[in-house]
């Protein structure tokens, strides 16, 4: 990949092509728990802009430039008080828009407060977070339910995990499936588990087949392998613009979604969001957890700071807390915990990796599509106007699910894709298509 | 006082710049042998701005390779290293010691191996002498010439590498290293000013804390240059210290002549951190590497053995208590190079020499940068490769220490048999 190219796709601060097409976008920026009503306002980092998220005590949220329109003192100081947030320095107070509602220390305060307005983000609570839309079109954009409404909501699980590293470097790990079978399960032998089962295939064969075909959302792929007498193991997965993912950790149809929120040009924010899901798969035939997946980290107390949410205690500065001892007795990687493990891999490759260092293989032909596919977007957006793929219609990201299956080989696995489909859609929907 | 332009010539080290493309032409030691174990730990290096993985192979070879992964570009450094080679635990692609990919398992088994030859990677040399490692990683298929000094032949007991990190220039590294007129100021401790020549007092901390003044005289050399500070003593000897400077890097500190030797390394790890070895071996017999680890420090980190020295934010934990009671820097209980790492990160990170005033203890100074122009700029030109060449015989580049009648010419002094005053071999009081 050329070096401008990189840029390209990476930066997403504010006047960047790609900063652009994010801000096309509804993205989960909190749980909805972070925010306590009329308590204090969240400093949060968000497509490289200081804002402050604070619910009034009336419930309303609010996500807006955490800098006072009067004379730039941080409102993260500020009071949380009946309808708005007040600045501890001259007293002017906004509601959860942005519009200045009371200026105490102007004589004539009911005029021009009425022209005082701080940029903010159009909000949205549901599903226990806080969605926000940073871009300038009013009304805000549909919002895509994807089938997280099709769960019970008490039974979404919601976590938030802090990446020292650009959005596309942790995007990519989601929709490169093979690594799982080194950097999750390396040495442990197809032997271990059930015959038969979904992990038997899987480290059988750690060079899967692939296809990937585009979307009108984004893409979906499947990545093969023999599973005994004429039977391929399939496991599908799904990109959804801008940086939604859905992993095939579970059996086809089960509702989840990742998002890769970037933060800045240097950080992330991993938002996973599951609905109910079967039991682990993470055990071996007899029942036993797989080495290196106790744990999930040490999660360290916010600190308040722009990029202070949900960061692990593990991190590059002691090397992810990786231990040579259990590289050589326990597990593959000498970490502890499948997530740390990602994220130790992604954040080696530094705050942005150079991509024009990397030699692709095969087992990344997801990753390269995707790459195109964004460009593209971002291209077309920035030099036509063009609204980029599912922004301007929610209904595209219905009915789209991840997971593995196994079929005969004789049958198109995106056909049954799309057979599922219907069938979670409760009626006709349009098919997805090989296109070229 | 160098002009800003001047100044970045010769600070900035990352490839494409003049300096760093000519840094390139040499071998860099960057990490005690030691450190690394085979099949153990890969230890990240940077240098000249660049990152690698260091590691000791299953066989004992030293690998020197690109830190991130040619695959994804995740850090090697996390890496397995097993059965001569490190495996990337990302996807399990694996690099040889010489940065061959010899494994792609993600790729379908019938064209792994084709795959794998096919991938590009960059190769360096790797050359372990002197305890260290020594890496080149420039451009050329013919490695440089290795700069033989006297201790990278000497068997490994004899010879105690130690490694500072600062966070500064590796020129403000450098010239530290060569000012040899701070020493009776910043490094005088508590002491009062000895009496001059008195038998007690006849060691050399002691003559360059009494005569904080000496002439300077030098001699360029093809290597760089011999600086020879000449102290005229109370009995009619003379007290000179003969200085060899190999530039870039290496400023071989004198000692007197039975005495264990020193030899100190300015690497630069970027433009705004630098590696300071601090390389002691005895030509004659093993040397006490337990001492030295522990000597005016409590880290007890031969890789990192200042790290206990502070920052700004705390001045240092410079005691202004103890300045008020006679010491003289308030860098207490502490081996010299604190001091001399502290007041050159004091400078920032690259000191702006457009702002100094030297004056004549800084001629030394002024030497080196005007050796260091010249030959950048005429490596620029022409790919000239200054100083380290193999017509140098490094093994018998040595500094020394000596006295001698005043008057006589220090020029002709061989270090390895240097005129003896009877005294000079005492140990030190």
């Amino acid at each position: 990949m050329r070096a401008e190219d990189n840029e390209y796709l990476t930066r997403i601060g504010p006047g960047t092509p790609m900063g652009a097409l994010m801000r096309c976008y509804w993205l989960p920026v909190a749980k909805s728990s972070e925010l306590e009503a009329g308590g204090a306002p969240v400093r949060m980092r968000i497509l490289g802009e200081n804002l402050l998220g604070f619910r009034t005590p009336e419930g309303a949220v609010g996500l807006i430039d955490h800098r006072c329109k009067h004379r730039c003192a941080s409102l993260a100081y500020g009071r949380n008080e009946e309808g708005g947030i007040r600045c501890i320095y001259h007293g002017w107070k906004f509601d959860v828009t942005g519009q200045c509602i009371d200026m105490p220390s102007e004589p004539d305060e009911s005029e021009f407060s009425a022209r005082v307005r701080i940029p903010a983000a159009a909000v949205i609570e549901k599903f226990g977070l806080v969605w926000a839309y940073l871009g300038s079109q009013r009304p805000a954009p549909p919002f895509p339910l994807f089938d997280l409404d099709q769960v019970p909501e008490d039974q979404i699980e919601i976590t938030f995990l802090h990446r020292a590293c650009n959005w596309l470097q942790g995007l990519e790990g989601d929709i490169d499936t093979v690594h799982v079978g080194f950097l999750h399960l390396g040495g442990i032998d197809a032997q271990n588990f059930e015959k038969g089962s979904t992990n038997y295939y899987r480290q059988s064969n750690l060079t899967p087949h692939y296809e990937a075909i585009d979307t009108p959302y984004g893409a979906i792929s499947s990545a093969y392998r023999p599973a005994g007498e004429g039977q391929l193991y399939h496991r599908v997965a799904q990109i959804l613009f801008p940086s939604f993912t859905m992993a095939p950790q579970d059996p086809l149809g089960y509702v989840k979604l990742r998002c890769w929120l970037p933060l800045d040009d240097e950080n992330s924010m991993l938002v996973i969001i599951d609905g109910p899901r079967p039991p682990t798969q993470a055990v071996d035939k007899e029942g036993k957890k797989l080495p290196g997946f106790f744990g999930d980290g040490d999660m360290l107390p916010h600190d308040g700071g722009w990029l202070g949410r949900y960061r692990l205690k593990q991190c590059l500065a002691n090397n992810h807390m990786q231990s040579r001892e259990l590289m050589k007795t326990l597990n593959y990687s000498g970490i502890m915990g499948g997530r740390v493990q990602d994220q130790a891999v992604v954040e080696s490759m530094g705050p942005i990796a150079d991509r024009t260092y990397e030699t692709l293989g095969s087992s990344d032909r997801m990753i390269a599509r995707t790459r195109r596919r964004l460009l593209k977007a971002a291209r077309e957006l920035a030099e036509q106007g063009a609204s980029p793929p599912g922004a301007a219609d929610a209904s595209l990201y219905r009915s789209i699910r991840s997971g593995f299956i196994t079929l005969p080989e004789t049958t198109d696995w995106l056909a049954i894709f799309n057979e599922k489909r219907r069938e979670w859609h409760g009626g006709p929907v349009a098919d997805l298509e090989r296109t070229r | 006082m160098l002009s800003r332009e001047d100044n970045a010539l010769l600070t900035r080290v990352g490839a494409g710049t003049p300096m760093g493309e000519m840094m390139r032409e040499y071998w860099l030691p960057v990490v005690r042998s030691a450190r690394l174990e085979a099949d153990g730990a890969p230890e990240r290096v940077r240098v000249l701005g660049e990152d690698f993985v260091a590691f000791r192979a299953s066989d004992g070879r030293v690998g020197f390779v690109d830190e991130a992964c040619p695959h994804r570009c995740a850090s090697m450094a996390l890496g397995r290293n097993e059965e001569n080679g490190l495996r990337c635990i990302f996807h399990g692609w694996k690099v040889d010691v010489e940065g061959r990919v010899v494994d792609c398992p993600t790729e379908p088994e019938e064209r792994r191996a084709r795959f794998a030859e096919m991938v590009p990677t960059r190769r360096y040399r790797v050359h372990e002498a002197g305890g260290l490692v020594w890496v080149y990683i420039g451009q050329r298929s013919e490695p440089p010439a290795f700069p033989a000094f006297e201790f990278t032949a000497l068997p490994v007991e004899n010879v105690a590498p130690l490694r500072g990190l600062i966070k500064c220039n590796w020129l403000q590294a450098l010239e530290a290293a060569l000012d040899s007129a701070h020493v009776g100021f910043l490094h005088a401790r508590g002491g009062k000013a000895p009496q001059r020549g008195t038998e007690v007092h006849r060691t050399e901390s002691a003559f360059m804390r009494d005569k904080k003044d000496p002439k300077f005289e030098f001699e360029v050399m093809p290597y760089g240059f011999k600086e020879a500070a000449i102290r005229d003593l109370s009995d009619g000897n003379c007290y000179t210290r003969i200085r060899q400077v190999v530039l870039p890097f290496f400023s071989l500190i004198p000692r007197f002549p039975g005495d264990w030797r020193l030899v100190l390394a300015s690497v630069p790890i970027d433009d705004e951190n630098s590696i300071q070895w601090y390389i002691r071996y005895d030509a004659e017999k093993p040397i006490d590497e337990a001492f030295f680890r522990k000597f005016g420090t409590d880290s007890g980190d031969p890789d990192y053995f200042n790290s206990d020295m502070g920052d700004v934010t705390t001045m240092w934990g410079q005691d202004r208590q103890a300045m008020k009671e006679g010491h003289w820097s308030g860098i207490v209980g502490r081996q010299n190079a604190y001091e001399d790492f502290i007041v050159q990160e004091s400078m920032g990170r690259i000191v702006d020499r457009s702002r100094e005033y030297l004056g004549a203890a800084d001629v030394v100074i002024s030497l080196a940068r005007r050796l260091l122009l010249q030959a950048v700029r005429k490596h620029q030109e022409d790919g000239t490769v200054p100083f380290i060449t193999d017509d140098v015989d490094f093994g018998r580049v040595r500094s020394v220490s000596v006295t001698y009648p005043q008057g006589e010419n220090w020029r002709g002094i061989d270090a390895f048999n240097p005129p003896e005053l009877e005294w000079t071999r005492q140990p030190a009081a």
